[in-house]
C-alpha cells in the first residue's frame, strides 16, 4: 500500500512483452478499422468516445503517472479544446481543421503555461488540486455566460469538417469517415506520448516524481520539467475535446465540470497509472461498464465508485497490475520484484 | 442603498454560515487525519435525503425539524463510522493522492447509491412553518430562515471552539493532531481518536444536510457545489483551522453575494478570483496549521 | 595554494524565523582540497551545507563559486556548475534501477552541457552513455546491482549508489553530508577509501560533515569547527587534532560526541 512498493517502475517494462504488445496492438487497431462495418451506429459512437477518453486519460497520466503532479480540474484543458473547435466549426472560422486542433492544443499548453508559471513553484499536493479545482468551475462559470458559447445550453450543431489537402478533399461529414481520422488521430496522440514518456524528457519527469530533491541535486530544474510536463498534459487533453467536438456534434458545461475532470482519474486509476496502457484499459472497462448499466440510474456510479475504492485499497497498480503479477507469476518468478 | 447592503450583507452571512456547516467536518478530519475528503459532500447529500425522508417535505415544526436534522446527523455518523473501519482506516499513512482518490470513489458510490434508493427526480422541503415568512431589516426582507441558518452556523462554530480550547477532548485532539506519535507515546489511544473524529465530522456533514435541506432543489448532486465552497474555505482558512475555516466561509459568503447583487451579469466569478490571489499571495491560508503542507 | 579559491563563503547568515542559525560563517576551499566541517550535533553543520549548496536561501552573505556569486543561483544551477551533493540519509530514485538511476544523472549533466547523443527522435539512451553509466557502477563496486531497483539495495549500496549519481555530474567539489552515517565500520572505511581514491583520480575537491574523526582524519586536509552557528577553530588537520579549544568542545560536559 505504500507508494513506493507499488508502482515498481518494473511494473511499467513487464506488463507487456516484446511480442505479444505489437500482435495486440494490431489486431486492436485491425478492429477499430472496421469497426464501422461491424457496429452499429450507437456503438460506434460508444467506441469513438472511448477513443477520446483514452487521450484524455493519457494526458492526465503524464502528469499524474510520470511527473507525480494531480490535476483535479483536467476538464478545463479538454473543454478549451472543445468549445474552441466547436466554436471554429460552428461559425466558420477559415481556418483548415488540422489547424483549428492544433490551435486548440496549443492553446490548452498555454493555459498551463500560464497556471504553471504562476502556481507551480509553490502549489503542488493539496492546493494544486484545490486550484485546478477551482479555475475549471470558474472557467464553466464564464462559458455559461458567454452568449456565442450557448451560455447553459451550450454549443450545438457543430459541422463535421472537411480537410483540404491541396490536392483532393477529405469530407469528414459521414460519421464514418469521421471515425476513421479520429482512429488515426488517436494513433498518432497516443505514439507521441509514447515517445515523451520514453524519451530522456520523460526520463526527467520520472526523476522529479520519484524524489524532487533528489532530482534538483543531479542537476534538472524541477519547476522547469513540471511545467513542460503541466503543458504536454493540458495540450494533449485539449486536443482530446477538440477531436471530441465533431464526433459528439454538442459541446455543454457537462463537459466542464469538476465531475467531469475525474473521468481521466477515474480511466487512470482503474487501468492502472504505473503502466503506460493503463489509462487506455481503464478507458475501455469503463465504456463497458457504463455501456452495460445504462438503464439502471446511479449503478454505473455505484460500481466505478466502488470498483476506484477498492483498486485503491486492493491494487493501487490497477487492472494493468494485476495482469502484469498474473503473468510473472505464471512465469515463475512471481517471488521476485 | 442601505437596504441594498443589508440584503447583502444578511445574504451573504446566510451563505457562508452553510458552507461552514458544510466545511466545520471537512475542516476537522483534515486538522487530525491530514485527509481532505472529497466524499464529504457526498455525506451531506445523504444527510439531506435522509431529513427529507424521514421528516416529510412540510416539517410540523421547528423542534421536529431540527430534531429531524439530528436524526440525520446520527444517521450519517454511523455511516461514518462504517467507512472509517471499511475504508479510511486503511488510507492512514499513504500517500494524500491515494486518499484524494479513494474518497472520491466513495462520493462516486454514494452519489450513485443516492440516485438508486431516491431517483434523480429534483425534490424540495419547505422550511418549517414558524420561520417560513420574511421580516423587514434596514429596508430589506430578510427570510426568517436565513436568520436560523446564520444562527446554526455560528452555534457549530461556537460549540466547536468550546469542544477545542476549552475541553479535555479537544486538548487531546490537538495533540493528535499535532503528533499523533508523540500523542501515542503519552499513552492517549491515538486510533480512538480518529476513529471519533471521523464519526464526528460524518455526524455534522449529516446535520447540515437537515438543516440546509429547505429551499434546496434537491439532488444526488446537491452536495457536490456546497461540498466545492468548503473546499475553499478549508484551503483559504488554512487547512484544519476551524477559527480560519469559519472566517474564510464568511469572507466567501459576502463576496458571492456582493458579486449576485452588484455584478450579476458576471455572478458566481468573483469567489474564484479571491481563491486565485489568496492561493498565490498566502498559499498556506490565513491560520497555517501545524503539520499541513 | 591558488589564489582564487573554489568555493568561498563570507559571512553567511541564515535564519530560521527569527533564530540565527548561522552567525556569520566564512571559509574558503581551494581546488581540490578537502574540508571537514564538524562540530557537536545542533552546531549547523547541515545548516550552512544546505546554505553552500543552495537547498535553503541565506539572509546575509555571500557564496562564491568558481569565481562567482552564486548567492541567489538555485540548487540545480548550482549542481550543474559543479557541485556534486549527497545527503545524511542517502536519497536516489527509489522505484528505478541502479542503472537508470546514473543514466537520469548522466542524461542531466548532458543537457545542462547542451548536449545531446544520438537524434532527438530517439528514446532509450545511446550505447555510448548506457557503457559510462556502467564503468560508473564498476568503479563504485556495484555493477552486479545494475538491475535491481534501488528500493531493494542494501543501505550501503544506496550510499554508493549516490556518490554514482553525483560523479556522474563530474563535479568540481564533492559535497558530502555525513559520508558514512549510519554504515558498519568495514563499509565505512570501504567508502572512504573510495572517496580518497576519487580525489587522487581526479583531484576533485570534498566538502564534507562528519561525526567520524577516523573518517575526517583519512580524507580530510583541513578542518572547521562550528560551534552555536560560528566556526570556532579552523586549520590543517594537525593544528584541529591538538587544540584545546575543540578538545574543550567536544568534551565539554554540555556537548557530546554522538555518531549518529
Amino acid at each position: 500500500m505504500v507508494q513506493n512498493s507499488s508502482t515498481s517502475i518494473q511494473g511499467r517494462m513487464t506488463t507487456f512483452s516484446p511480442v505479444l504488445g505489437p500482435v495486440v496492438l494490431t489486431a486492436l487497431f485491425a478492429f477499430l478499422f472496421f469497426a464501422p462495418m461491424m457496429l452499429n451506429a450507437g456503438l460506434l459512437f460508444w467506441v469513438g468516445m472511448t477513443m477520446i477518453q483514452a487521450i484524455f486519460a493519457l494526458s492526465w497520466n503524464l502528469l499524474f503517472g510520470y511527473t507525480g503532479l494531480a490535476s483535479f480540474g483536467h476538464a478545463g484543458f479538454y473543454a478549451i479544446g472543445a468549445y474552441f473547435t466547436g466554436a471554429a466549426l460552428r461559425y466558420d472560422f477559415q481556418l483548415p481543421f488540422l489547424v483549428v486542433l492544433a490551435v486548440a492544443g496549443i492553446l490548452g499548453a498555454l493555459v498551463a503555461l500560464a497556471i504553471g508559471v504562476v502556481a507551480l513553484k509553490r502549489l503542488t499536493g493539496i492546493f494544486l488540486a484545490v486550484l485546478t479545482v477551482a479555475l475549471t468551475e470558474a472557467m464553466a462559470k464564464i462559458i455559461g455566460l458567454s452568449k456565442a458559447l450557448g451560455e447553459q445550453d451550450g454549443l450545438g450543431n457543430i459541422p463535421r469538417p472537411i480537410i483540404d489537402l491541396g490536392f483532393l478533399d477529405l469530407d469528414l461529414t459521414h460519421s464514418h469517415d469521421y471515425y476513421r481520422f479520429l482512429l488515426i488521430a488517436t494513433v498518432v496522440t497516443v505514439a507521441a506520448l509514447w515517445w515523451v514518456v520514453h524519451s530522456r524528457l520523460g526520463r526527467s519527469f520520472r526523476a522529479v516524481r520519484e524524489d524532487a530533491e533528489r532530482a534538483r541535486f543531479v542537476g534538472i530544474d524541477v519547476a522547469r520539467v513540471r511545467v513542460i510536463s503541466f503543458m504536454i498534459s493540458g495540450g494533449t487533453a485539449a486536443l482530446a475535446g477538440a477531436l471530441s467536438a465533431p464526433w459528439t456534434r454538442i459541446v455543454t458545461l457537462d463537459q466542464v465540470n469538476w465531475l467531469a475532470s475525474t473521468q481521466p482519474i477515474l480511466n487512470s486509476l482503474l487501468g492502472g497509472f504505473t503502466s503506460f496502457w493503463g489509462p487506455v484499459v481503464g478507458a475501455v472497462a469503463y465504456t463497458g461498464i457504463n455501456y452495460w448499466t445504462r438503464t439502471f440510474a446511479g449503478l454505473s456510479e455505484m460500481l466505478v465508485g466502488g470498483i476506484l475504492v477498492l483498486v485503491i485499497l486492493l491494487a493501487p497498480t490497477g487492472i494493468v497490475g494485476l495482469l502484469g503479477k498474473a503473468t510473472r507469476r505464471i512465469r515463475g518468478n512471481g517471488g521476485k520484484k | 442603498m442601505t437596504s441594498q447592503a443589508v440584503f447583502v450583507l444578511f445574504n451573504g452571512l446566510a451563505s457562508g454560515m452553510a458552507f461552514f456547516l458544510v466545511a466545520a467536518g471537512l475542516t476537522w478530519v483534515f486538522g487530525i487525519l491530514k485527509i481532505l475528503n472529497l466524499a464529504h459532500g457526498a455525506f451531506f447529500m445523504l444527510g439531506a435525503y435522509i431529513a427529507f425522508t424521514v421528516g416529510g417535505a412540510w416539517p410540523a415544526s421547528i423542534w421536529s425539524f431540527v430534531g429531524v436534522a439530528l436524526i440525520a446527523a446520527a444517521a450519517v455518523g454511523a455511516l461514518g463510522y462504517l467507512t472509517d473501519q471499511l475504508v479510511l482506516k486503511r488510507l492512514r499513512n499513504v500517500d494524500y493522492h491515494y486518499a484524494l482518490i479513494a474518497t472520491f470513489g466513495l462520493m462516486l458510490f454514494c452519489e450513485g447509491a443516492a440516485k438508486f434508493i431516491w431517483g434523480t427526480d429534483y425534490q424540495a422541503v419547505m422550511p418549517p412553518p414558524e420561520i417560513d415568512r420574511a421580516i423587514v431589516v434596514g429596508g430589506s426582507y430578510i427570510s426568517l430562515y436565513t436568520l436560523f441558518v446564520i444562527g446554526a452556523g455560528i452555534a457549530v462554530f461556537a460549540a466547536l471552539e468550546m469542544i477545542m480550547h476549552r475541553t479535555w477532548a479537544g486538548k487531546i485532539m490537538r495533540a493528535v493532531s499535532n503528533d499523533p506519535w508523540m500523542a501515542g507515546t503519552l499513552g492517549i489511544n491515538v486510533p480512538m481518536v480518529l476513529m471519533v473524529s471521523v464519526i464526528a465530522s460524518f455526524a455534522l456533514a449529516g446535520f447540515a444536510g437537515g438543516i440546509l435541506v429547505p429551499n434546496q432543489a434537491l439532488s444526488p448532486h446537491v452536495g457536490a457545489s456546497f461540498v466545492l465552497y468548503a473546499f475553499m474555505a478549508v484551503v483559504i482558512g488554512g487547512l484544519g483551522s476551524i477559527r480560519g475555516t469559519f472566517i474564510a466561509c464568511i469572507l466567501l459568503g459576502l463576496v458571492e453575494s456582493a458579486n449576485a447583487t452588484f455584478l450579476s451579469q458576471y455572478g458566481g466569478i468573483a469567489i474564484y478570483v479571491m481563491l486565485a490571489v489568496f492561493l498565490v499571495w498566502k498559499p498556506t491560508g490565513l491560520f497555517p496549521a501545524q503539520g499541513a503542507t | 595554494m591558488n589564489s582564487v579559491p573554489l568555493l568561498e563563503a563570507t559571512d553567511l547568515r541564515v535564519n530560521y524565523g527569527t533564530f540565527e542559525v548561522i552567525k556569520g560563517v566564512s571559509l574558503a576551499v581551494q581546488l581540490g582540497e578537502a574540508l571537514a566541517i564538524i562540530g557537536p550535533n545542533g552546531a549547523g553543520k547541515t545548516t550552512l551545507f544546505k546554505a553552500l549548496t543552495g537547498e535553503i536561501g541565506c539572509r546575509a552573505g555571500k557564496v562564491v563559486f568558481q569565481g562567482k556569486d552564486v548567492t541567489k543561483v538555485s540548487a540545480h544551477q548550482r549542481t550543474a556548475e559543479g557541485m556534486g551533493r549527497t545527503f545524511q540519509v542517502s536519497r536516489v530514485f527509489l522505484e528505478l534501477t541502479a542503472l537508470e538511476n546514473v543514466i537520469i544523472a548522466l542524461e542531466s549533466r548532458d543537457r545542462n552541457r547542451r548536449q545531446r547523443r544520438g537524434g532527438w527522435w530517439r528514446t532509450s539512451p545511446t550505447s555510448g552513455l548506457i557503457k559510462e553509466a556502467e564503468a560508473l557502477l564498476t568503479r563504485l563496486e556495484i555493477g552486479n546491482l545494475r538491475d535491481e531497483v534501488a528500493t531493494t539495495i542494501s543501505h550501503g549500496d544506496k550510499k554508493r549508489l549516490e556518490l554514482a549519481l553525483t560523479l556522474a555530474l563530474e563535479p568540481k567539489v564533492l559535497m558530502l553530508d555525513e559520508p558514512t552515517a549510519g554504515m558498519a565500520p568495514a563499509d565505512r572505511m570501504q567508502i572512504v577509501e573510495m572517496i580518497r581514491n576519487i580525489r587522487r583520480e581526479q583531484g576533485v575537491a570534498v566538502v564534507m560533515t562528519e561525526h567520524d574523526m577516523d573518517v575526517i582524519f583519512s580524507i580530510a586536509d583541513s578542518v572547521v569547527v562550528m560551534n552555536y552557528g560560528e566556526v570556532i577553530a579552523a586549520g590543517t588537520v594537525d593544528e584541529i587534532r591538538n587544540s584545546q579549544v575543540v578538545r574543550d568542545v567536544y568534551l565539554g560536559k554540555d556537548m557530546y560526541h554522538a555518531a549518529d
